[in-house]
C-alpha cells in the first residue's frame, strides 16, 4: 500500500485535447428535443387528420354492424368505419360511434341520414365480391342544411333520394302483395328508368313502394299514369280467352314495375314529387282498374258450380261491374249438403251509382226486391269460364238482402247453361272443320283465272272456277247455319261478291270473241276477288286464334 | 467546512474511464489520458453533460405520445387492414375479458417506458439541485431503470419478428407501423440518456473542485 501511495506523487499527466466545442455546440444538444418534438408533433397531426371524426348514429337494430369491422362509404368510397356499437340507456336503440374521414366529416350537416346498406344478391346481380366478404356498411347522405351533429337518429332503411343528378321520388300504394325490393327496375315503356328504393307497410296494412324516376323520365309520369307490376311472364286463362304478356329485356329476369300514360287514363300534367300512386297487380288491371269504392256481398248458390274463381267477373246489365272474391264451401246443417258460398264486390261506380254505401246499398236492396239476382253463367263456352251475371228475373220468387255477419246475402239463381254449352261446342267443332283452306285456295285460282282474262289469254276458264267457288262457299254457309251472325254475315257477303263476280266474268267471256273488254271492268272484278279471298283468310285466322269470338263477338 | 468526501478532480486528478489510469490535471479543460489517449471531461463539462442527459430525455418524452397512439403495427387480413395501436391494444385486451395480458402489456409496454423517463428526469432534477434528502432514492431508482433498460426492446423485436413472419401477401401480412419507430425512439433515447448520466452528479457538490 505504501508502495502504491508514493505512486500518487508520480502520477502521469493528461495530454492536450481540442478544445471542447464552442457556444453554438453546446446548446446544439437542444435541437434534438426539437427536432423529436416537431417530428411528433407532424406524425401526431397527420394521425389526427387520419383518424376522423367521430360521429353516434342511432339504429334500431345492429344486424350486420360490427365495432372494428363495418365500414362507412360515400359513393363507394371507403371514408370511416364503425369503431362501437353500444346500447342505449333505455335499451330501444343502438348507438353506433363512426369515425369518419376529417375531410369528408366537413360536408356533414345538421340534416345528414345514415343508413345501413346490405349486401344484395339479387337476380340481377350479385354486387361483388368484396361486398360478400365485408358484409353490411353504413352510408349516408351529406345533407344541407346546419352544421355537423355529434348524433345523428339513423334510417330504418335506404332513404328515398338515393340517386343524384336528378330525378323525383313517387310513392306507389298497393293493397295486394307485390314482389318487390329496393333495387327492382321501373320501366317506362320498356326502358329502365328508375327503381324501387324503398317499400313499407303502412299501419293500414297498405303496401307503400317508394320510387325513384331518374331524369328526363321523371318527365313521362303525369298526373293521371298508372303503375303495375310486370311480371316476368304471365299466362292468364279466363273468360276473355288466354291472356299472355311477355316481359321485355331485363324484366323478363326479374320483372318490375311498369308506368305509362294513355289519354283517357286523366290529367297529362306532370306529377309533383312525392306524388301518390295506385300500384296495380298487371297491366290488364292498370288498364281497367278495380274502383276502391266496393260493396262485399255474398252469394248461396243452391249446388257445386264449377268455373268459378277469384277474379271470374260479375256483370250487370252487360257491364263488368264486379269480380268473385272467392268461393267456400259451406255446409248447411238443415238440409246436410255442401254447397257453395261465393263472395262478390261489386263497383257501383262502374253503374255510374253515388259513391256513398248507404245509398248504394239502399238501390241494390231495392232492386233486389224487384227481382234482381245473381245468376252463374257462361262466359266463354270453350274454356268453361264462367262469369255471375246481375239479372232481373220477371216473377222471380220474392227475396231481400238479407243482412248476417256484417254482410248483405245476395239471392242467388242456380246455374244453368249446359244446353247451350253443348250446342256452342258443336258449332265450335264445325267451324273449326269448315274447309277454309280448300275455300281459300279456289278463291286465289280465281282470282289467277281472272288474272289471265286481264292477260287475254283464254277467257273461258274463269267464269267456271268461280262458280266452283260459288258452289263450296254455298255448302259452307249451309253446314255452318247455327254459327253467330258475325261469320255468317262475313260468309254472306263473300257470297254475294262471288255471285256477282260469277255473273259479271260469265257475260264478258261471252262478249269476249265479239269486241275488246274494258281493262278497267276487268281490274275491279280482279280486285274484287282478291278481296273476297283476303276476307275469308281473315276470318279463318281469327276464329283459329280466338275461339272464344265466337260467342262474345269479335276479338276486343 | 470540508467537503464531505473527496473525488479525484477535487485532488487535481482525473481518473480515465477507460484504462482505469489516474492522470495529473495540467488544465481545467478537456484532455487525454496519458495512458490510453481517451479523453477525459473537463471539470466544467458536467452542466454540459446533464444538458445532453435533458435533451435526449425530452427527445425520447416527445416521441412516447406517437409510440402509444400511432399504430405499431397493421395486420391486412383478407383484404381488411386493422391498425393496431398500443393503447388500442390494451382496450382491446380489456374488453375480450383478456385483462390479465392487458394489464402486462399495459405495464410493460405503456407504463414502465413512462416511468423510466419520470425516474430519469426526477434524478436529473435531483442532481441539479442537490437535495441531499433525495440522492440516496434518486441513486436507487436510476440503477433500477438501467435494469430494466434491456427489457424495453421487446415490443419491437416482437413486431419486428411478426412482420418477418406474417407475409403470406393479400390473406394475411402484417407491416409494423410508424408507432413501432416511435417507440424503438423512446427506448434508445432513454437508454442512451441513461447511459449518458452519470451517477456521480449526484453526489458532487457545486464547488467541489474548489473554485
Ligand atoms: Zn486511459
Amino acid at each position: 500500500m505504501t508502495e502504491h501511495e508514493n505512486l500518487l506523487t508520480q502520477l502521469p499527466e493528461a495530454q492536450p485535447a481540442t478544445p471542447s466545442g464552442a457556444g453554438f455546440a453546446r446548446w446544439a444538444i437542444w435541437l434534438l428535443p426539437i427536432t423529436a418534438l416537431v417530428i411528433a408533433f407532424w406524425v401526431g397531426y397527420q394521425a389526427w387528420r387520419d383518424a376522423g371524426v367521430t360521429v353516434s348514429v342511432r339504429f334500431p337494430t345492429a344486424a350486420g354492424i360490427e365495432a372494428g369491422k363495418t365500414r362507412v362509404r360515400y359513393k363507394e368510397v371507403e371514408v370511416g368505419r364503425v369503431t362501437a356499437v353500444t346500447l342505449d340507456p333505455a335499451l330501444d336503440q343502438v348507438v353506433v360511434t363512426l369515425s369518419i374521414n376529417r375531410d369528408v366529416a366537413r360536408h356533414l350537416r345538421a340534416d345528414a341520414r345514415f343508413w345501413v346498406v346490405k349486401p344484395r344478391v339479387t337476380a340481377r346481380a350479385v354486387t361483388g365480391l368484396e361486398t360478400l366478404l365485408s358484409g353490411a356498411y353504413i352510408t349516408f347522405d351529406p345533407g344541407k342544411n346546419g352544421a355537423r351533429q355529434s348524433h345523428y337518429q339513423g334510417l330504418n332503411e335506404p332513404p328515398l333520394v338515393s340517386a343524384e343528378g336528378g330525378g323525383k321520388r313517387f310513392v306507389l300504394t298497393s293493397r295486394t302483395v307485390a314482389p318487390l325490393e329496393v333495387g327492382t327496375p321501373l320501366y317506362f315503356r320498356g326502358l329502365a328508368v328508375g327503381e324501387v328504393v324503398g317499400a313499407a307497410l303502412d299501419p293500414e296494412g297498405t303496401l307503400r313502394v317508394s320510387v325513384f324516376v331518374r331524369a328526363p323520365y321523371d318527365e313521362q309520369v303525369r298526373v293521371g299514369s298508372r303503375f303495375w307490376v310486370q311480371q316476368a311472364a304471365r299466362v292468364e286463362i279466363g273468360g276473355r280467352g288466354i291472356v299472355a304478356e311477355v316481359a321485355s329485356g331485363l324484366a323478363l329476369l326479374h320483372g318490375g314495375i311498369a308506368f305509362d300514360w294513355r289519354p283517357p287514363w286523366g290529367d297529362a300534367a306532370q306529377a309533383q314529387e312525392g306524388h301518390l300512386f295506385p300500384l296495380y297487380a298487371n297491366m290488364q288491371e292498370a288498364e281497367n282498374p278495380a274502383p276502391e269504392f266496393r260493396l262485399i256481398f255474398r252469394l248461396r248458390l243452391p249446388e257445386g258450380v264449377s268455373g268459378l274463381y277469384p277474379r271470374t267477373p260479375v256483370f250487370f246489365s252487360g257491364f263488368e261491374v264486379g269480380q268473385v272474391l272467392g268461393v267456400l264451401p259451406r255446409f248447411d246443417e238443415r238440409t246436410e249438403r255442401v254447397s257453395p258460398e261465393v263472395w262478390i264486390e261489386v263497383w257501383p261506380e262502374r253503374l255510374d251509382l253515388p259513391k256513398e254505401e248507404a245509398r248504394v246499398q239502399a238501390i241494390f236492396a231495392a232492386w233486389v226486391k224487384e227481382g234482381l239476382r245473381a245468376q252463374p253463367k257462361p262466359m266463354s263456352l270453350l274454356t268453361g269460364q264462367k262469369m255471375i251475371d246481375l239479372v232481373f228475373v220477371p216473377r222471380a220468387a220474392p227475396a231481400e238482402l238479407v243482412w248476417e255477419g256484417g254482410y248483405p246475402t245476395f239471392p242467388a239463381l242456380p246455374a244453368a247453361f249446359d244446353e247451350v254449352a253443348r250446342t256452342v261446342t258443336q258449332l265450335a267443332t264445325d267451324l273449326r272443320d269448315a274447309p277454309w283452306k280448300e275455300l281459300v285456295t279456289e278463291l286465289r285460282d280465281a282470282a289467277h283465272g281472272l288474272r289471265a282474262l286481264l292477260d287475254a289469254q283464254d277467257p273461258r276458264s274463269a267464269p267456271r272456277q268461280l262458280r266452283s267457288v260459288l258452289q263450296r262457299t254455298d255448302r259452307l254457309l249451309a253446314g255452318l247455319e247455327r254459327a253467330p251472325q258475325e261469320v255468317m254475315s262475313t260468309l254472306a257477303q263473300v257470297r254475294e261478291t262471288l255471285a256477282t263476280l260469277e255473273n259479271l266474268t260469265a257475260s264478258l267471256a261471252e262478249d269476249w270473241g265479239e269486241q275488246g273488254v274494258p281493262r278497267a271492268q276487268l281490274q275491279a272484278v280482279l280486285q274484287s276477288t282478291q278481296r273476297a279471298a283476303r276476307a275469308v283468310e281473315l276470318l279463318a285466322e281469327a276464329l283459329a286464334r280466338h275461339p272464344e269470338s265466337l260467342i262474345r263477338g269479335k276479338a276486343r | 467546512m470540508p467537503p464531505r468526501f473527496v473525488t479525484a478532480t477535487m485532488l487535481g486528478w482525473a481518473r480515465c474511464d477507460h484504462c482505469g489510469a489516474i492522470n495529473r490535471r495540467v488544465t481545467r479543460d478537456r484532455c487525454r489520458c496519458a495512458v490510453c489517449g481517451a479523453t477525459l471531461p473537463r471539470v466544467e463539462e458536467t452542466a454540459q453533460e446533464r444538458r445532453v442527459v435533458w435533451a435526449l430525455l425530452l427527445a425520447a418524452f416527445a416521441f412516447y405520445f406517437p409510440a402509444n397512439l400511432l399504430p405499431v403495427m397493421t395486420v391486412a387480413n383478407l383484404g381488411r387492414s386493422e391498425p393496431s395501436t398500443l393503447i388500442g391494444g390494451v382496450i382491446h385486451l380489456y374488453v375480450v375479458g383478456s385483462w390479465g395480458l392487458a394489464t402486462i402489456v399495459l405495464v410493460a409496454s405503456v407504463l414502465i417506458p413512462f416511468a423510466k423517463m419520470v425516474v430519469l428526469g426526477f434524478v436529473l432534477w435531483v442532481s441539479g439541485t442537490r437535495r441531499r434528502r433525495w440522492q440516496p432514492v434518486a441513486v436507487r431508482w436510476l440503477r433500477w431503470i438501467a435494469w430494466l433498460g434491456r427489457w424495453s426492446m421487446v415490443d419491437v423485436f416482437v413486431v419486428a419478428l411478426l412482420a418477418a413472419w406474417v407475409q403470406f401477401g393479400e390473406i394475411a401480412a402484417i407491416t409494423p407501423g410508424a408507432g413501432t419507430l416511435a417507440f424503438a425512439a423512446v427506448v434508445v433515447l432513454t437508454m442512451v440518456a441513461t447511459e449518458r448520466f452519470r451517477p456521480r452528479w449526484l453526489w458532487w457538490e457545486s464547488d467541489f473542485d474548489g473554485t
